[in-house]
Parts: structure tokens; sequence; C-alpha cells
């Protein structure tokens, strides 16, 4: 009897068994392809913890450093076969537009509860392709944050005795002074950019796309811009900028910079490297945020950073489309997705009494360094402020992240966030900026007349800006 | 008597002259040189802020403890060497054995195969074709998709061709009259007398696989096959991003000073194998343009 019991019981333990040993399926490995970036993805603790967490064995390859939009369309056209791509905007229009990508509606719903409740519907519209199918898996901005900002120092001014420059007539009114009271001081170091958003603010507008009448405008097109530019050939034409703005790189601005002869410069984003080396240089110096200037009206606003910042697509080529949403949704799980992109709490990272993450260095970096490269998208209710922890991992990059975002209040956001990807647009972009920001240059050092600003708008127009404004307020007017 | 020292007195201006207009050139050459090693061995501060020209300011020896102490340096650096090492010595093969019988004007079909060689040499399938060909043969992503396609250089094969056809017949006449076959002609008795050009083309081959970065950059999208250069082009091209570094290790470190050595200590390894090789070189130099 007992014999008969136990043979029955064993039966009964293999059948149970059984259907469990399907569950545990062989998992595939995969293949993922991403951009350049200076580490090894395969032997990196992030890499581990991935692996270790979803099951799944990943091979990461990485596009180059240069000529990378080429070297992703002969790799995919050439057949090679990648189950994830993890590329820009850009890549990933040409992808789309060259029809190599899957469609991941049906994929997503049956596999993708994470991706679709915790990515928001307005994310997913950046991915959708003209035929209303999604394509990509949109990684946002971390937080919605201000990226840019000027400069100024506080040391300077106080023994000029001159006070914080609120408007742009007031600004040159200090950079004058400076360069009076200091004439081996630069009095405003800049990139070549088309909009320096602090400056333009006085002008009355913030974007590249503005809302004008309920129409959208390219910010050349307002009448504001044309003032924009004649303001600033005139601190050129006064001396007042630094004079190789056209040939300085990012070498010669932090060689500038640190030398400590510059009086205001127009910072780039809470990772300016030049401005970090400024701080890090132990030069005895004070650094002021300037506030985005007061336009005619008392109005001021900055761009509220909050663009797409990477695409995940599946490309027709891959061999394991269905596992590869399994495990970009299981990256989002709620104890995975922690663990992968800040490690864990008390080893890696704190959460202070209101709530702010921090960083324990150096472990922080040593085990979660380059986590940003791995993340497909992240869960985004919450994970804006445990981003916070990458933020504040030296004091420099903590300082100038708080020095530009001291005007929260102010950062207002870009009406064509939202904007799907329009095909006309997506062509005609990166020649259209190369040409404005070449126009803005020339402009400035007194090559061309801001007189002559209207045939410029009309090249522009020509040269398809008159295409991507139709084809943003068709989207504007329908939206 | 008059006329002979004016002469050499006028040499002596000339030689003066020559002397200075030569290290002159010698010493920009070598002055970029000793501007990145002393910007390796300056302190950040000074490297920032471009003060340092030919002498180390804040003396420090962070930036190699930084480069050194990266994996992926030594893990590049040991591809380079690799590629280099049996690269050069398949290249050397190849070139040899394909030279040797295109130096015989009996050798039936030779004019030929030299004009698919420089066909070859003057045309060329792009980048694509040969990119599906190594897709082809999975050597993607592979340290030999980086020594195939520099394994025979046409230019070095017609040196040595032109170097063996210079070769008198009678040393290889003798030799077969003792009952030597080709390749036992080629190994004892053409190979010792080609030193000189041998190593020449060695250095060339060893200085192209260890500057090469090109193929890399098309084939290998993982990082662990990537060849040094590579690493040093990505390197120098991107900014690095010292704030994600703890404070105590970054402290010090500028992103141009580890270049500096990165740059110092990777082209240690081919700075050592010149004088080895200088003697053939210069000898070297020579062959294949006087025709004995």
């Amino acid at each position: 009897m007992k014999k008969t019991l136990a043979l029955f019981l064993a039966m009964l333990l293999l059948l149970c068994a059984a259907p469990l040993a399907t569950a545990e399926e062989e998992l595939p490995t995969l293949r993922v392809l991403g951009t350049y970036n200076a580490h090894d993805p395969n032997n990196d603790p992030t890499a581990t913890a991935i692996e270790e967490k979803t099951g799944y064995h990943v091979e990461y390859f990485m596009l180059p450093v240069e000529d990378d939009l080429q070297n992703l369309l002969m790799q995919i056209g050439g057949g090679e076969k990648y189950d994830i791509l993890r590329i820009s905007e850009t890549m990933y229009l040409e992808l789309l537009s060259n029809g190599m990508l899957l469609p991941l509606d049906d994929l997503l719903a049956e596999y993708g509860d994470n991706l679709t409740t915790l990515i928001t519907k307005d994310a997913y519209t950046l991915t959708t392709g003209e035929d209303g199918k999604i394509y990509g898996i949109p990684m946002m901005a971390e937080r919605a944050s201000i990226d840019s900002g000027v400069v100024v120092r506080g040391d300077v001014l106080e023994e000029l005795g001159l006070d914080v420059p609120t408007t742009a007539e007031e600004f040159k009114a200090v950079l004058q002074a400076v360069k009076e009271a200091k004439p081996d001081m630069i009095p405003f170091l800049t990139k070549n950019e088309a909009r320096i958003g602090v400056i333009s603010s006085g002008f009355g507008f913030y974007f590249d796309w503005n809302e004008a009448d309920g129409k959208l405008a390219n910010q050349i097109e307002l009448p504001a811009y044309r003032e924009y530019l004649a303001y600033m050939a005139d601190l050129y034409a006064e001396g007042l900028l630094d004079p190789d703005i056209a040939v300085n790189n990012e070498t010669t601005r932090t060689e500038k910079l640190s030398s400590g002869n510059v009086f205001a410069y127009a910072c780039g984003g809470w990772t300016d490297s030049p401005l970090t080396a400024l701080i890090d240089s132990g030069l005895d110096v004070e650094l002021i945020y300037l506030p985005p200037f007061t336009d005619e009206q008392g109005n001021a606003g900055i761009k509220k950073q909050q663009a797409l910042n990477n695409v995940s697509c599946i490309p027709k080529t891959a061999e394991n489309p269905e596992h590869a949403v399994r495990f970009m949704n299981r990256k989002l799980d709620e104890d995975v997705f922690t663990y992968i992109t800040i490690g864990t709490e008390g080893e890696t990272f704190t959460i202070d009494e209101e709530g702010n993450y921090w960083p324990i260095m150096p472990i922080f970096t040593e085990l979660r360094n380059n986590a940003w490269w791995y993340l497909n998208s992240f869960d985004m209710t919450c994970y804006g402020d445990m981003w916070m922890a990458r933020t504040r991992r030296t004091e420099a990059v903590a300082e100038i992240y708080d020095g530009l975002n001291q005007y929260e209040a102010l950062a207002v956001s870009n009406p064509t966030d939202l904007c799907p990807t329009l095909p006309v647009v997506a062509e005609n972009k990166a020649a259209l900026e190369t040409m404005v920001n070449d126009y803005v240059l020339q402009v400035i050092v007194g090559v061309r007349d801001v007189a002559d600003h209207d045939a410029f708008v009309e090249e522009w127009r020509a040269a398809g800006g008159q295409a991507s404004a139709d084809a943003y307020n068709e989207w504007y007017q329908n939206r | 008597m008059a006329a002979v020292t004016q002469k050499s007195g006028g040499d002596r201006v000339l030689r003066v002259i020559n002397v200075a207009l030569l290290s002159l050139l010698g010493l920009v050459c070598l002055l970029p040189f000793v501007h990145m090693a002393a910007k390796s061995l300056s302190g950040r501060a000074a490297v920032s802020a471009g003060r340092v020209a030919f002498w180390p300011i804040d003396w420090t020896l962070s930036t190699y403890r930084y480069v050194l102490q990266d994996d992926l340096f030594w893990r590049t650096f040991q591809n380079s060497a690799f590629i280099t090492i049996v690269g050069t010595l398949l290249a050397l093969t190849i070139t040899t054995m394909a030279a040797y019988p295109l130096s015989k004007p009996g050798f039936k079909g030779r004019k030929v195969i030299l004009l698919l060689y420089v066909f070859s040499m003057l045309f060329y399938g792009g980048m694509i074709s040969v990119y599906i060909l190594m897709r082809a043969l999975n050597l993607l992503n592979t340290l030999w998709c980086q020594i195939i396609p520099l394994v025979l250089s046409q230019y070095n094969l017609f040196i040595m061709k032109t170097f063996f056809e210079g070769l008198p017949e009678a040393i290889e006449e003798s030799a077969r009259i003792d009952g030597a076959g080709p390749a036992r002609t080629l190994v004892s008795i053409v190979l010792p007398l080609s030193l000189p050009s041998l190593a020449t083309i060695a250095l060339f081959y060893a200085v192209a696989y260890w500057n090469g970065y090109y193929h890399a950059m098309i084939f290998v999208t993982r990082a662990d096959a990537k060849p040094l250069q590579l690493y040093l082009y990505e390197m120098i091209t991107t900014t690095q991003n010292l704030y994600e570094l703890d404070p105590a290790q970054a402290a010090g470190l500028s992103s141009s000073g580890i270049q500096a050595a990165a740059i110092v200590v990777s082209s240690i390894p081919i700075l050592i194998v010149y004088p080895f090789l200088q003697k053939y070189f210069v000898h070297g130099l020579t062959i294949g343009s006087v025709k004995g």
C-alpha cells in the first residue's frame, strides 16, 4: 500500500513538474546594438545585473563614434541580425522611412504591459509612424529640466559694483563695463548657436518653433528674432563677444574658461564640460546663473527640455522580436528597474527625509556608471526623482544642475514637444539647422547684414523651411 | 690656394645652414610629441588652462595611472599586438610567396596575374561589398577582419618582386645544381639574401597594422574586438565625462591630459621597433629603385 501510494505521489509530482519544466523555456541570446559610448558594454556591472534579473543573456554591440548613421544603415541593410536597436531619433526616422522596422503594436499588446502603462501615450505619439502603428519604444529626457543658461562671474560683478542683469540691455551695459575695467577679460564666451535661451527670453521667444496667433512659426520668421540677431551682432561689433566664436571648440572654450579670463559664459547643460572644468579648477570664482531676461512686456521664460532622448526599436531582420519585447518589458518591473538603474538602497544610493535620491560614491559610479546606456525606457512616474542621484555625483555637476534649474518656475514647454515624427520635418531638419547656424554666425561676425534678414528667410523657406512649417501647422491645427 | 679656402669657406657656410635647417625640421617633427608628453605629465589646472607647452607644470602621474588601469586600454592593446604580430608574419609570408614566382620570367600566366594585381590596386569594389563579404565569412567583430584586408599590399609585392629579380640568377642556378627544389631555394638561398627588403616590408606592414583603425571602425561593433588606435580615436573625438568618475579619482585629471597619456603610451611599442629595423630600413629604402 505504501509503495503504491509512494508511486502515486511520485507520478503526481512528475505530472506537476512537467508543466513547470516547459514553463522554464530556454531563453535565446539577444543581440542589442546601441550608440557609441566609451565603455565595454559586454563587460560592465550593469550588464551583469540585467542578465541576473531578467534571465536573458545579451550580447551588446556599439555603433562607431563617427558616421554612425551610415554604418547603421549598412549593417541593417546588409542583413545583420539585431534584436533591439537603441538609437537616436534621427537614426530611428531614417530606418523607419526605409521600411526597416517592425511594427510593435501586437507584441506590445501581448507582452508589453509595463511598456504600455509606465510610458505615457504622449511619448508614444513620438514614435508612431504615419500609418498609426508604433515602431519604437520612446525614452524621453529623464526629467523635464532646464538645460541651457548664462553664467557670469559674481566676484567680478561685486568688484565693479554692478548688479545682476535681468534684461538684454542691462546685460550689454554690464559687458561694456567689464570690458572697460578689465581689458584682458573675454566679456562673453558663447558657442555658435541659433539661440541663447536666456537672451532670447528678453526678446520674447523661447523655442525653435513658437506659437504666434494660433500658428507655429520658426523663430527666424519672428520679427523678434531679427532684433535678437541685431543685438548679438552688436555685441560682437563692440568686442563684447569672444572674437574666436567661429573657431572655438570644446577644448579652447575649456582653456579660456579655466584660465579665469571669461566674465560671462553660455552654458550648454548640466554636463557642460568647460564649466565643470572651471568649477573643478579650484580658481576662487563665484558663479551666478542669470535669470531668463525679461522682455518689454515684463515676461520671461526658458525652454523646458523634455524631448525624446532615444528610441529602442526592432528591425525586420530580428530573430527574436517576441523575446526582445519581453526583455524590455521585464526591465521595467519595479524591483528590476531600480536595481539595474541605480542599484540597491543603502549600498549605491540613499533617500533622504525629503525623498531626494543621493548616490553613494564611489560605489555608485563603479557599479552603475553606464546604466543609462542600457535603458530602453523608464517608469515615467518615478524615474525623474531617482535619476537625480546621477546628477548629484560630483559637486560641480550638482552645482550646475541646481544653478540652471533654480528658474524652474519660468520653464515652459515647447509646443512641438509632443509632435509625432513628421517625414518632411525629419528630412529637412539637419540641413535647415546647419543653414540657420551658418547664417547666424555670418551675421554675428558681420559678413552678412541683418537688414537682409527677409531675404534669408525666403532662402530658408525655399530650402524646405516652408514645407516643414506647413507640416508642423497641419499637425498643430488637428492635434 | 686662395680659391680653395674660399671654396671650403662656402662649403662650411652651406653645411652650417644645412645642419641648422635640418635640425629645425627635426625639431618641428619632435615638438608635438614633446608637447603631448609634457601635457600627459601635467596637473589638471595647467592642462585645462592651456598653459603647458614643452615642459610639464605640476608634475603628476595620475593620467598614466588612469590610462593603465583602464580595462579597455589593455584589451585593445592586446588586440593590436596580436593583429600586428600575426598580421605582419602572415603578410610577409604571403607577399614573399606571391612575389617569388612572379619574379621568374618563365612563370606561365605571369603577365595576367600581374595585371590583376595592378587592376585591383587602381580599382576597388567599395566598402559595402567588402562589408557584405566579411559578414558572409562570419568575420565581423573578430580580429581577422582587421588582418585579412591588409594582408597583401600590391605596392609591397612589387618591391619584393623587383628585389627578387635583382638577385643574380647564378646563385639560384648553383642551388638547383646542388639538388634544391624551388621551395628549398627560396627558403635557404633567396630569403637570407633578402633580409633588407624583408625588414623594410615587415616595417611597412607592422606600421600599417599598428596604426590601422579604418577597417575596425566599419567591421567591429563589439568593444572587446577593437584595436588600440580605434580606442584612441574614440577617446579623442569624444569628451571624457570625468564627472562620472569618483571625485578622488578624478582629482588632478583632465580629459586632454588623459588623451595625451594614452597617445604617449600607445606610440611606445612602435617606437621601440624602429631602432632595431632602422639599419635594414635605410638600406631597404633604395631597393627596387636600381635594378642590378
